[in-house]
């Protein structure tokens, strides 16, 4: 059975983003995603990390800069051949390829470097999992806030960039 | 001179930009590759990095992206640059950008091999603002105009033609070509006068015209010099191997480093040379 895919919206202090989720290509990581809009994690968290001419990073931190809690790490699914062009969504992890939970960002540039290049510690790359279809405008805006230091976080919005609700609006 | 792991150890927060050139990394100097390897572990450590500047003569020679890129990944596992490239790119995925340009022996390195980890190909001369100055970077080489046996080599080299025609040679007819123009280049240098190695002052005065500072490499003479009543030209160090016989080699290269307050917004940031050294 074909579906259409998965439409989820942020709607955030700045504007709301639309993100079409490609579930063919990266099922796991879809569905992790998604249960974390169903489950309203992602409400309240904000956009902790922008670097202007690389990506925005969002979806673990409280506007407190506080962690929410996370379920278990999702699988790479990087080696799908989706690349992390301009306008994607992707999935943040740590240096351990399996270790992505909530944290997703959204490339403002065609990043290949963070393209999957092989199976090892090196190479596995990030998972790009859907697209940016409505917002492009809003995450552009996003891009170039001001953003200084927070404890050991570097790049931090000054002003907090805050993910009001994620909601699923086709599924 | 300062040194630059004083720098980073009293004022971590403060350290924006790091420039770099003349390394002349090669797999026949492996010392040097791991100098640079650890500035990188350095430049890992510090918090607010944004821009590493890599200005040209990074590699002794090079001879097309190619011999890279087109390695399989078998290959580039066992490779001396890939290292590099790993390192690289978790400074890039750190949030700092890097931004490589041409000197007079790389000056085929293309943005295909630089895309690998996310770095940008820059074009001489590169505007840089540094707190209220506008500081003109380059390689240095265009700035030697009194050696013109050179200048004349050097049109022929930056040529697009030129560099099609080589790269369109297989990797062994560059090599053979590399090792050729090297050969040719160290006879002439062994009969040319210092004076005509360095750089011209009317040269320099005649490129600052449009800045308030200049900062370049490649003659291998690091200092800061006080290129006209009010505009300093910085110069930056080769990388050198130094006691290299005895128990306790160490690698020393003199490095720019841009600092600003916290807080700040560059407004105030400045400019330094520092001296950067590893026990090899």
């Amino acid at each position: 059975m074909v579906d259409m895919p998965p439409v989820v919206e942020l709607d955030t202090n700045m504007g709301a983003i639309v993100i079409e989720l490609n579930e063919e290509k990266a099922p796991k990581t879809v569905e992790n995603f998604l249960n974390y809009v169903k489950s309203g994690h992602y409400d309240g968290t904000i956009f902790h990390r922008i670097i202007d001419g690389f990506m925005i990073q969002g979806g673990g931190m409280d506007a407190e800069m506080n962690e929410k809690a996370t379920n278990a790490p999702v699988e790479n699914e990087a080696d799908n051949g989706l690349k992390n062009d301009k306008g994607t969504i992707a999935m943040a992890r740590t240096q351990d390829p399996h270790s992505a939970t909530s944290q997703f960002f959204v490339n403002v540039k065609d990043n290949d470097f963070l393209n999957h290049s092989g199976k090892n510690m090196q190479g596995w790359g990030y998972t790009v999992f859907g697209k940016v279809t409505s917002g492009m405008d809003v995450i552009e805006k996003m891009r170039g806030v001001p953003t200084g230091r927070f404890g050991m976080h570097a790049d931090v919005p000054k002003e907090p960039v805050v993910i009001n609700s994620a909601t699923i609006i086709t599924q | 001179m300062q040194s630059f792991d004083h720098l980073i150890t009293t004022r971590p927060h403060e350290v924006r930009q790091v420039l770099i050139s003349d390394l002349h990394l090669s797999p026949e100097e492996p010392a040097l590759v791991q100098a640079f390897l650890a500035l990188l572990d350095d430049c890992l450590a510090l918090p607010t990095l944004k821009r590493l500047f890599i200005l040209g003569d990074w590699f002794e020679v090079w001879i097309g992206d190619d011999a890279y890129l087109l390695l399989s990944e078998d290959e580039r596992q066992t490779h001396w640059l890939t290292p590099l490239i790993v390192k690289l790119k978790k400074i890039r995925v750190a949030g700092c950008e890097i931004l490589v340009m041409h000197g007079n022996r790389d000056f085929l390195l293309g943005q295909p091999f630089c895309s690998l980890f996310g770095a940008e190909l820059i074009y001489e001369p590169y505007t840089l603002s540094v707190g209220q100055q506008s500081y003109r970077l380059e390689h240095g080489d265009a700035l030697c105009i009194d050696d013109k046996k050179y200048q004349f080599f050097r049109k022929i080299m930056r040529n697009r033609l030129t560099q099609w025609y080589l790269l369109n040679k297989s990797l062994e007819k560059r090599l053979a070509i590399a090792d050729k123009m090297r050969q040719k280049s160290q006879q002439n240098n062994a009969n040319k006068a210092a004076y005509i190695m360095d750089v011209n002052e009317d040269a320099v005065i005649q490129a600052m015209a449009d800045s308030d500072a200049l900062l370049h490499g490649h003659t291998h003479r690091p200092d800061i010099h006080q290129a006209t009543s009010n505009k300093k030209r910085y110069v930056l160090g080769d990388w050198r191997l130094l006691d290299g016989d005895t128990r306790q080699p160490q690698v020393s290269a003199v490095i720019g480093a841009v600092t600003a307050d916290e807080d700040s917004d560059d407004n105030n940031a400045e400019l330094r040379l520092v001296e950067f050294n590893v026990l090899a």
